[in-house]
């Protein structure tokens, strides 16, 4: 149910029972019954009706607590507007001297059964009113939070490369002229490898099987532009291939790999992708050689892994997923993947 | 005599697509194919080719790194995948630059417009081209001929850079190693934080200074932690000082 609808509800069910405790002591006194109906009615009716219009008035206040004064002189109007008009309405409906009298003289008694309801009304209000203005805000700040982890793991799966888009498409207009069946082949490789790369969502979870297929895909195109240098080997355990992993994760740091390996160097090299299980976790091992002289050239390498890290931080929580060492000339890349994350 | 040319590609396909379209014009030779920068310099010393093609991404060196260390420099058409930047330099300072992939259309053009220029040929500026195609490699060191080899300084050796008429001198702990190019190169490229240009001619690595002192002319010294003294010029002198302070 709605909040406001609720607090009106509940203020009227409330003041109907106060309205019945009046009547009840207004027994002990000598007069008509059916004007200690009347007064008893009214009076709560009154209150009840003060109270919604308390209640919604301080949820359209601006919620400044080093200010009380406000919400403190607009209490103290509705408590006495409500006794005034209390009096006024008892004494249109109730054409009796003596009762009207008895009003009057009561009028201590009944101004503070009014403070203490519309002081316990407002109170009330104003819980319901935080409870609720706090939900909405958490929820609030949930999709944002949502929302921007979302955007970055969009932003922080590695978009295609512009370099390797222009150069794969050079080797294919050489491919026509010496291999036309080779260039179809590739055309088709870089199709898919592309079609691969476009799925959208950032944090769905795929079979190590299709990771790996996306990834033969990267590399077959490699082998094309770079022909006899590249040689890959592959060893991954056969009960691993139905395991899960975040999409795109491990081509950026084969791409890595050979950024360090094969575009720093004019040898050939041999890149070796072992996955296996180790502590109930995927583990994705790449190794790779590299030349040291060339480092300064390949600072910007970097980014590739810090953008693995981070996206294993935003889907897992943890720190210490993403393992680099460096051996004499080779470099090796390993990532840990939980498997009942989720 | 035929027009002497060299291709520079790391990559095979990408050579051989270019023989295959100098293989429709019969007044080029190709020489020498190079798959690095390196094997580049060689090349190029010992044929002295009229045109080279040549890739900006490459293993070791850089395409534009590679250039600067030939002495007769040959025209020069670029080849590149995607190089925002670079296009703008090119226009200016090369004979043409082809956009990979390309086509024999645009090739040939490339070809009709070296024959046209090759009469007198326009002189590249290297340095307007480094500081245009701001290449991630730039700033972070410094590529030199060091007794007929190459050598690549990491930025953080070097430990300042003097003014030597046309030259620079490039002061390491290692050696001192010379390169033409001019002072005011190096204080655009380099990181303001870490290298001060504190004198006409001397840009210092402010890391490598242990302190500064006055000299019996009442010169102020920065004395460095090789031991060398370079002198500190009025101008030079608060800004060394400003970056001291902010680093401090």
């Amino acid at each position: 149910m709605n909040v406001n609808l609720r607090v009106i509800v509940v203020f009227f069910v409330w003041c109907t029972l106060f309205a019945l405790v009046q009547f009840w002591l207004l027994l002990d006194f000598n007069c008509n019954t059916y004007f200690k109906i009347y007064d008893s009615l009214i009076s709560h009716f009154i209150i009840a009706f003060i109270s919604c219009g308390l209640y919604f008035i301080s949820k359209n206040l601006n919620p400044n607590y080093s200010r009380l004064f406000q919400p403190l002189a607009i209490l103290i109007i509705g408590i006495g507007s409500s006794y005034l008009l209390q009096k006024y309405i008892i004494s249109i409906v109730i054409d009796d001297s003596a009762y009207n009298l008895f009003v009057t003289q009561t009028s201590k008694l009944r101004l503070v059964f009014n403070t203490l309801l519309i002081i316990s009304a407002t109170l009330i209000g104003f819980v319901w009113n935080y409870k609720s203005n706090k939900q909405i805000e958490q929820q609030r700040l949930n999709d944002n939070e949502q929302l921007l982890k979302e955007a970055e793991l969009l932003n922080l799966r590695q978009q295609i490369q512009p370099h390797f888009l222009f150069n794969s498409l050079n080797s294919i207009s050489a491919l026509l002229l010496l291999n036309p069946n080779m260039a179809q082949k590739m055309i088709q490789e870089l199709a898919d490898f592309l079609r691969g790369t476009l799925k959208k969502d950032a944090s769905a979870l795929v079979t190590l099987k299709s990771e790996i297929n996306h990834l033969q895909l990267y590399l077959n195109i490699e082998k094309v532009r770079f022909e006899h240098r590249l040689t890959t080997v592959y060893d991954i355990d056969k009960n691993t291939e139905e395991l899960l992993l975040p999409s795109l994760l491990i081509q950026p740091i084969v791409e890595n790999a050979i950024k360090f390996g094969l575009y720093g160097t004019t040898e050939k090299i041999i890149l070796y992708i072992a996955v296996k299980i180790h502590l109930d976790m995927l583990m994705v091992k790449i190794t790779n050689p590299f030349d040291k002289d060339a480092m300064t050239q390949n600072k910007g390498a970097g980014f590739g892994l810090n953008s693995i890290s981070r996206r294993l931080y935003l889907l897992y929580g943890r720190h210490d997923l993403l393992k680099i060492s460096k051996e004499e000339n080779t470099f090796i890349t390993q990532i840990l993947i939980p498997q009942n994350a989720n | 005599m035929p027009i002497k040319v060299i291709i520079i590609d790391d990559e095979p396909l990408a050579r051989s697509i270019i023989i295959h379209y100098l293989s429709f014009h019969n007044e080029f030779e190709v020489i020498a194919e190079c798959g690095d920068g390196f094997e580049a310099v060689k090349a190029i010393t010992n044929h002295s080719p009229d045109l080279i093609f040549l890739d900006i991404q490459m293993p070791k060196i850089t395409g534009f790194e590679m250039i600067e260390l030939i002495e007769n420099r040959p025209s020069i058409i670029f080849t590149t995948a995607f190089d925002e930047y670079a296009i703008k330099a090119f226009d200016q300072n090369a004979i043409d630059y082809l956009l990979k992939p390309f086509n024999k259309d645009r090739f040939d053009r490339a070809i009709q417009k070296f024959l046209l220029i090759n009469q007198n040929p326009i002189p590249i500026k290297m340095e307007e081209i480094m500081i245009n195609t701001n290449h991630h490699e730039l700033g972070t060191r410094i590529v030199v001929k060091h007794l007929g080899n190459i050598k690549i300084i990491p930025i953080q050796e070097v430990i300042c850079i003097e003014a030597y008429d046309d030259y620079v001198k490039i002061h390491t702990d290692e050696n001192i190693f010379v390169k033409k190019r001019t002072m005011s190169f190096f204080e655009k490229i380099l990181n303001p934080l870490l290298f001060t240009r504190v004198h006409r001619s001397f840009i210092v690595q402010v890391n490598k200074i242990t302190k500064i002192e006055q000299n019996d002319k009442e010169i102020l010294m920065a004395v460095l932690k090789n031991g060398n003294r370079i002198p500190l010029s009025k101008t030079g002198y608060p800004k060394l000082k400003t970056v001291l302070e902010f680093k401090s």
